[in-house]
């Protein structure tokens, strides 16, 4: 079971793959630097979709209170259920197979030292002469060590994916945008969707991309 | 879809919002309609607007080249090379002025002892 399990969670099928990609193209057409110059400006982030106009308000006081309700019943309810495991378990698991999370992540740490080092000689040599080749040769290696840093931040990510903590987390955020998202019914705001299955039946990718785009930008301060 | 971070820095770094930064605490310009209950992506803008408002200065004084603003590594590793290099003036002083006997270094930075001495001897009765 452990096998399969850590099968499960560290490839994805190609018929996933493709629907990432769709995803991923829907929300690229739709988020541009217009919309986030939009939603830079204000705390209220208003936009049309498929001629119905949305809006998305900081979460209130009741509001925040309710997303944390639903939180802890989350975690209950996944801590009772054998087919997900703590993080701290999942490791342990992954630690046998020999896959290291807490050594990927202090490289990551380490590679991070490593890149302070190369901006404190970079910075004093634009401060002296700004030498062309040495310049070069510096943000080669800084750039080096941003991508080796960003793929061991996506392996982890990706094999701690199915976590309880994390699938708490992305409930978390489909709950604080059903519980935030209003839309206009004959010049006035309502709650933009009925319940919360609906929310989560609802098949517009795009729409939800721009939601998850938003919530994430705007208010992932507030869990 | 651009990175959100990176379009946040090039509107940050532009005329438009550098000129609304620097003139919002005369004028009384706003650079959000809120002005309070910030989100998340408003506080990095901020952080940006500030962090180019800093560069822009410096390299308007001479005292970083116009280079530094090409490229974000370079801004970075300025800004990194600035922090570092003040913490390192800042403990330099803070241990001059716990040690002053201590100060007194010639060009090789090798420490030699202090130039004068005071010498107290007891009065005699």
């Amino acid at each position: 079971m452990e096998e399969q399990f850590i099968e499960q969670t560290t490839k994805l099928t190609d018929a996933q793959i493709e629907a990432l990609q769709i995803v991923k193209d829907q929300i690229a057409t739709t988020i541009d630097k217009d919309f986030i110059e939009e939603i830079t400006k204000s705390n209220i982030t208003a936009f049309s979709h498929e001629d119905v106009k949305y809006r998305i308000t900081k979460p209130n006081y009741q509001d925040k209170q309710t997303i944390y309700k639903e939180r802890v019943k989350k975690f209950t309810e996944l801590l009772r259920d054998d087919s997900f495991t703590l993080e701290k378990d999942l490791k342990k698991l992954y630690l046998k197979r020999g896959i290291d999370i807490d050594g990927m992540a202090k490289k990551i740490t380490s590679l991070e030292t490593k890149k302070e080092g190369v901006q404190y000689k970079l910075g004093e040599v634009l401060k002296k002469d700004g030498n062309e080749k040495d310049c070069e040769t510096y943000k080669k290696e800084i750039q080096d060590i941003q991508e080796e840093q960003k793929q061991l931040a996506v392996e982890s990510s990706a094999l701690l994916e199915f976590t309880i903590e994390n699938q708490v987390m992305l409930h978390m955020y489909n709950y604080m945008t059903y519980v935030i998202t209003e839309k206009e019914v004959e010049g006035k705001f309502v709650k933009a969707f009925e319940s919360f299955q609906k929310f989560m039946e609802i098949d517009d990718d795009a729409l939800m991309g721009k939601l998850a785009f938003i919530i994430t930008m705007t208010y992932q301060n507030a869990l | 879809m651009e990175d959100p971070l990176g379009v946040l820095r090039t509107l940050a770094k532009s005329n438009y919002y550098q000129t609304i930064y620097g003139s919002c605490k005369e004028t009384g310009l706003k650079i959000f309609e809120n002005t309070t209950d910030l989100t998340f992506i408003q506080l990095w803008f901020l952080s940006f607007l500030s962090i180019y408002s800093v560069l822009n200065m410096d390299v308007a004084i001479g005292d970083a080249p116009e280079k530094v603003l090409e490229d974000v590594i370079y801004e970075d590793a300025y800004l990194h090379f600035k922090k570092k290099s003040g913490q390192k003036d800042y403990k330099k002083k803070q241990d001059q002025l716990k040690n002053p006997q201590r100060i007194s270094k010639n060009k090789n930075e090798v420490e030699t002892a202090p130039k004068s001495k005071w010498l107290f001897k007891r009065a005699k009765d």
